[in-house]
C-alpha cells in the first residue's frame, strides 16, 4: 500500500465517509503497522485541535460565511461617543425596571444548582479595557468578557446600575445584565472557554450561583458553545418556561414571547419545562419546545424555525 | 476532596485532554460521538474521583476510562455498521499514550497558525470543524463545487501542518 493509499484511507475515516470495505482495509493497516496508527492518531489530533482552537477563541464566526463582518474598535468608539450615554441609560432603566421578580423558574434553578466546585479551565482573563462613559468600579471575580460587540449594547450591575455601553473585553461578573439591541450582536466569553453567542433583541441576566454558571434568557435567542463542565456543577440556563442543564455542547435557546425553544448541535442537554418535573434528554439535531402549540419533543432540528439563520438579524426576523 | 485538590485535579484532567481527543476520534472516526464519548470520560473521572490515587499517572487512568467508553460504543453501533476491531482500538491506546507528549507540542502552535491563515481557509475550515457541516453542506453555502471544497480542505490542512512544523523548528532553535 502506498502512502497516498493509507493517507485516502486515513481520511475517509475521519471524514464519516469510509465504506465497510474501506474500515476493513483500515484496521488491518492499522493492526499490522505502527506507524499506520501514529499518522491517524497525528490527524486525529491535528483536527481535534482545530475544532477546539476555532471554539476556544471565537474565531470560527469571524471568518464569514453567512454572518456579517464585526466593525472595528474605533468605529465602536465613534458610535459610543455620538449615541451619548442617554441611550444607555434609557436601555439600562428599561432592562431594570421591566426585569421580572423571582420566579418558580428561578426558584427551580437555584434548588438545582450545584455546590462550589472551581472550573475545569480557569485561563487568566483578558484584560478589561476601560470605559469612555463611566469609570470602571473596583473589579469583582469576572465569570468572563464581552467580545465582538456589534451595535448598541448595553450592561447593567450592580456596579454601574445606571448602565454602560459594553465594549470588546468588558467583564461580566455574576448578577450583570446584558442587553442587546435591534440589529446588534455581541458574544460572552466565559473563563474556561465556553461562549455566548447573544442575538439582536435579547436580554440575559448573569445570575449569581455557587460558582456555577446560571444564566436567565429573558428574551431573544442565545447561541451557546459550553466546553464540557463538571458533573456536579453543570451550566443552568433557564427562560420563564424552560430549564436547561448542560453539562458540554453547542445549542441555540430562544425565547420569541410565545414560546421557548432549545435546539441542540452536538452534545445533549437535560430540559425541564418549568411546569413539570420529569426531564427528557436532548441530543444533536434535535429541538424541544415549551410555549404555544405543539409542546416538548425532542423533534428533528430542521422543523425549528429559528435553526437554521445564521445571523442576528435572520433570528431577530423570525420572532413574531 | 478539598477545593484546591479538586481544581489541580481539573488542570490536570485538562492537560490530558489533547491525547484523549485524539485517541477517541481516531477510534470513532466520528467527531459527534467523539465529543460525546470525551464528555462521558471526563463525567466519569470526575464521579470517580475520590478513589484515584494521585501517585499514579492520570493519563493512563483516563484512557483507559476512554477504552473502555470507545469500546461500549463500538458494541452499540459494530451490528450496524463496520467499526474498527476491538484490537486496533487497545493498540490505538497504546500508541496515544506513547506519542501523547509529541501531539501536545504540535498542538500549541496550532492557534498561531490559524490565526496567519488566509481568509478562504478559515472560512471553509469553520464551516468543517466548527459548524460541523459536510463538503456538500459547505459547497452549497459557498456557492462552490464539492471539488474545490475539497481542494480547499486539503490545502488548509497542509498549509497548517506546514506552519506548525516550521513554528516547531524555529522554536526549537530559538530553544
Amino acid at each position: 500500500m502506498t502512502s497516498t493509499d493509507r493517507e485516502t484511507l486515513i481520511r475517509a475515516h475521519l471524514d464519516g465517509s469510509a465504506s465497510d470495505e474501506q474500515v476493513r482495509e483500515l484496521d488491518r493497516l492499522l493492526a499490522a503497522d505502527a506507524s499506520a496508527r501514529q499518522a491517524l492518531l497525528n490527524e486525529s489530533a491535528f483536527e481535534s485541535q482545530i475544532r477546539v482552537v476555532l471554539h476556544r477563541e471565537g474565531t470560527a464566526h469571524d471568518a464569514g460565511g453567512g454572518r456579517r463582518p464585526l466593525r472595528p474598535r474605533f468605529v465602536l468608539k465613534a458610535l459610543a461617543a455620538a449615541a451619548g450615554l442617554a441611550l444607555a441609560v434609557g436601555v439600562a432603566w428599561y432592562a431594570v425596571t421591566s426585569r421580572p421578580a423571582t420566579s418558580s423558574a428561578s426558584v427551580r434553578v437555584a434548588v438545582a444548582s450545584s455546590p462550589a466546585v472551581s472550573p475545569p479551565v480557569a485561563p487568566v482573563a483578558p484584560p478589561v479595557v476601560p470605559l469612555a462613559t463611566a469609570p470602571e468600579l473596583p473589579p469583582v471575580e469576572a465569570l468572563g468578557v464581552v467580545s465582538h460587540v456589534q451595535g448598541m449594547v448595553t450592561l447593567v450591575s450592580s456596579r454601574q446600575p445606571e448602565g454602560v455601553t459594553a465594549r470588546d473585553q468588558r467583564s461580566i461578573a455574576a448578577g450583570d445584565i446584558l442587553t442587546v439591541g435591534s440589529n446588534a450582536e455581541a458574544r460572552v466569553r466565559y473563563t474556561d472557554g465556553s461562549q455566548l453567542i447573544v442575538y439582536a433583541r435579547t436580554r440575559l441576566s448573569f445570575e449569581p450561583s455557587a460558582g456555577g454558571k446560571l444564566v436567565q434568557l429573558d428574551q431573544g435567542a442565545v447561541d451557546a458553545d459550553i466546553m464540557p463542565q463538571p458533573t456536579n456543577r453543570t451550566m443552568v440556563l433557564y427562560t420563564a418556561r424552560l430549564t436547561a442543564e448542560v453539562i458540554g455542547t453547542q445549542f441555540r435557546l430562544i425565547d420569541d414571547g410565545r414560546s421557548s425553544w432549545l435546539a441542540v448541535k452536538t452534545g445533549h442537554v437535560r430540559v425541564t419545562a418549568n411546569t413539570r418535573g420529569s426531564p427528557v434528554e436532548v441530543t444533536g439535531n434535535r429541538y424541544a419546545k415549551i410555549g404555544e402549540g405543539r409542546n416538548w419533543g425532542p423533534f428533528p432540528a430542521k422543523t425549528c424555525p429559528y435553526w437554521k439563520a445564521a445571523s442576528s438579524k435572520a433570528v431577530g426576523d423570525r420572532y413574531p | 476532596m478539598s477545593a484546591v485538590n479538586a481544581q489541580t485535579m481539573l488542570r490536570r484532567f485538562v492537560e490530558e485532554d489533547t491525547v484523549l481527543r485524539a485517541y477517541v476520534l481516531a477510534a470513532t472516526g466520528n467527531p459527534h460521538d467523539a465529543n460525546d464519548i470525551v464528555q462521558n470520560v471526563w463525567k466519569v473521572l470526575w464521579v470517580k474521583i475520590d478513589a484515584y490515587d494521585e501517585s499514579r499517572p492520570l493519563r493512563a487512568w483516563a484512557m483507559g476510562v476512554a477504552r473502555l467508553e470507545v469500546l461500549k460504543w463500538r458494541q452499540r453501533l459494530v451490528r450496524r455498521r463496520e467499526c474498527l476491531s476491538e484490537r486496533v482500538v487497545e493498540l490505538l491506546e497504546a500508541s496515544a499514550v506513547e506519542a501523547a507528549d509529541n501531539l501536545d507540542v504540535r498542538c500549541e502552535f496550532l492557534g498561531p497558525c490559524l490565526k496567519e491563515a488566509p481568509s478562504s481557509w478559515r472560512r471553509v475550515l469553520q464551516h468543517k470543524y466548527y459548524d460541523n457541516l459536510s463538503i456538500r453542506e459547505i459547497a452549497g453555502r459557498l456557492a462552490r463545487s464539492v471539488a474545490a471544497i475539497e481542494m480547499t480542505l486539503v490545502r488548509a490542512r497542509r498549509g497548517l501542518k506546514d506552519c506548525v512544523e516550521k513554528k516547531m523548528r524555529t522554536a526549537a532553535t530559538v530553544g
